[in-house]
């Protein structure tokens, strides 16, 4: 079954065009990551699959069904959403962070049930932040804000988690602990993942399926070896790019082309 | 289906990683510091209704209080000349106090939390110039009309109040959808429109500036109820706000993530909008019928709260309406007694009594305030 369908969907921000009749599937369980220059519509992309924006043409759906005619809070326990960041502007701390991911849940009077406590320790221990979870969410460091954000979304028990760049502004280890964690939620807790990257190399390293946006529509579509190919790279990022094969399997490295190399090796 | 079996809840809480625990402690502290400022207000309601011209002893209060609540039938030891003074002058003004407190500490939480702005009190969008005009329109007719029990000057400013939020609000809109920013300044806008337009018909107009002194007094605010009536009105707009509030409360919580992370958590964040705005507006109109424009409480009172018991809103909008009861209660006692037989205008004791209490708070956190 496809968790994620998108017909022929466009938009546009105010009459400038972001998507045109973009088509892509997602089936239940899959990892996928998003990619594509500045500006081609990743972000777009996600909020369209979580309701916050209405195609203007096409159709999303979510479980074979359009996200407007679900209710918002059953969406928001279909759908978790890590944005590439948030601003707080009070002084929460991370457990109540994290308890804003049972809003789906419990009504506006009701205080949490046992089974909303033990879903949200569940999500703090997931991640990894237990030790965190009595300090204030704004006086953390950039990756342990994004594993906070990454647990709020799943004490809303969601199917599908889209991310928005969950690896901007992290250093390299950070990196691999945040990409490790999503990959294991989509083995062990089977979550249909798409997320938007713009690293190359890491979303061929962390993920099965890459699906490169460019003029407003999906340019190609495929495993880590099919989609970066540096000819087809060099198109779409609009500069020199090499592509190192890496043996045994693993996935291709991408790296640019420094100008001084490139005008060397012309002549 | 996502349901859990009670072994695995029973599990979950057996394990009670550290968060749990910290999360008890801080429901701990919630309750101790509710109870204290409940038994707080309790204190000032009958410490205020005991001073005045006629000192009536506090143990005679709580006997009265108790045998009219029908608690118990205790024998009559007090004249009954205090027992007037008490029920029928002292306590519809020292509860009418306790009301305006907390439905002003109660709207500027609503409106900080919404806003999302340190600066914002429950005049924000504009009530206050709204408040004012109506005031002023009031005194100019000067009839003697009663509305619900009150005059003509607080009905029109509790109109006036009214209107301006809905204005403010309409002003906002755009495609249908609200800007925090645009409501913000629309509401300095017109509240400033509104003032101005006040100012122009003082100049205008003679018979106005006879009654100046009654509308600078009006304007720094003081609580004017005066009989049960009035009283029973302003607790009915009261509770329906407060209760409102406090359902509420909650999804102010996500709604302080972003409009679209509320959305993305459930929230339908446009009409959770307007419905907290129209609470706030509610809850401040009550208050300027009840009292004018009384400053400074709405501002500092959910500051002060946040300070000690954090900033999660169900918790923070019950505390701000206890504390800020009992805040008013104590502010509008000295604005009677200082000065006896005159009154100090109520506004000027919140200010300078509260805004040191706050400045205190505001330095004795370990850490950098951060909202």
């Amino acid at each position: 079954m496809s968790a994620i369908r998108l017909d022929q969907v466009s938009f546009a921000y105010n009459g400038r065009p972001v998507l045109a009749g973009l088509s892509l599937q997602v089936t239940t369980g899959e990892r996928l990551a998003l990619l594509g220059p500045n500006g081609s519509g990743k972000t777009t992309l996600l909020k369209l699959v979580s309701g916050i924006l209405i195609p203007s043409d096409g159709r999303v759906l979510i479980n074979e069904r359009s996200p407007h005619s679900i209710p918002r809070r059953e969406l928001a326990r279909t759908i978790g959403m890590v944005p590439q960041e948030f601003v707080v502007p009070f002084s929460f701390t991370v457990r109540e962070i994290v308890e804003l991911g049972r809003t789906p849940y419990v009504g506006s009077l009701g205080s949490y049930r046992p089974i909303d406590r033990c879903r949200i320790d569940e999500a703090i221990e997931t991640t990894g932040i237990t030790h965190l979870s009595n300090r204030i969410f704004n006086e953390l460091s950039g990756g342990e804000r994004r594993r906070v954000m990454i647990a709020m979304a799943l004490a809303q028990e969601p199917e599908i988690l889209l991310l928005d760049e969950p690896t901007q502004q992290l250093d390299i280890s950070r990196q691999g602990e945040v990409l490790d964690l999503v990959s294991e939620l989509n083995v062990s807790k089977g979550l249909t993942i798409v997320a938007a990257i713009h690293d190359l190399n890491l979303a061929a390293r962390y993920f099965e399926r890459l699906v490169m946006l460019d003029g407003a529509s999906v340019a190609a579509d495929g495993t880590p070896e099919t989609v970066l190919k540096p000819h087809f790279l060099q198109k779409v990022y609009g500069g020199p790019i090499e592509v190192r094969v890496a043996p045994h399997g693993s996935p291709p490295v991408v790296l640019p082309i420094p100008r001084s190399v490139a005008v060397e090796r012309k002549s | 289906m996502k349901t859990a079996g009670t072994s695995e809840i029973e599990n979950c809480e057996q394990r009670l990683p550290v968060s749990a625990a910290a999360w008890r402690l801080s429901e701990i502290k919630f309750h101790f510091g509710s109870w204290t400022l409940m038994l707080l207000l309790a204190l000032a309601v009958v410490i205020a209704a005991s001073m005045g011209a006629v000192r009536i002893p506090p143990k005679e209060i709580v006997s009265m209080l108790l045998n009219q609540i029908g608690i118990a039938h205790l024998p009559r030891t007090w004249s009954e000349s205090h027992e007037t003074i008490i029920l029928q002058i002292r306590l519809p003004r020292v509860l009418a106090a306790a009301l305006v407190g907390g439905a002003l500490s109660v709207a500027g939480t609503l409106f900080q939390g919404l806003l999302r702005n340190p600066l914002a009190d429950p005049y924000v969008i504009g009530t206050s110039g709204g408040a004012a005009l109506g005031a002023t329109l009031g005194l100019l007719i000067s009839t003697h009309v009663s509305i619900l029990g009150f005059g003509v000057v607080p009905t029109l400013a509790f109109a006036g109040a009214l209107c301006t939020a809905a204005v403010s609000y309409r002003l906002s809109r755009i495609g249908g959808r609200t800007s925090v920013v645009t409501l913000l300044l629309a509401g300095f806008a017109l509240s400033v429109i509104l003032s101005y337009s006040m100012s122009l018909l003082l100049i205008l107009n003679d018979q106005l500036q006879l009654n100046l002194r009654a509308l600078y007094s009006w304007l720094l605010g003081g609580i004017s109820v005066t009989s049960w009536a009035q009283v029973e009105v302003l607790a009915g707009l009261v509770s329906v706000g407060c209760a409102g509030a406090f359902a509420i409360g909650r999804s102010l919580n996500a709604m302080s993530l972003g409009d679209e992370m509320a959305e993305s958590l459930g929230i339908r964040v446009e009409r959770q909008r307007a419905v907290v705005l129209a609470l706030g507006s509610l809850l401040t109109a009550a208050a300027v019928i009840g009292g004018g424009l009384i400053g400074f409480v709405g501002l500092i009172v959910p500051h002060a709260m946040r300070l000690v018991f954090g900033p999660g809103h169900s918790r923070l909008l019950l505390l701000s309406a206890v504390a800020g009861a009992a805040f008013l209660v104590v502010a509008d006692l000295l604005s009677r007694i200082l000065i006896a037989p005159n009154e100090l205008p109520v506004g000027i004791l919140t200010a300078i009594i509260g805004g040191p209490i706050f400045l205190y708070l505001l330095r004795r956190s370990k850490s950098e305030y951060r909202f």
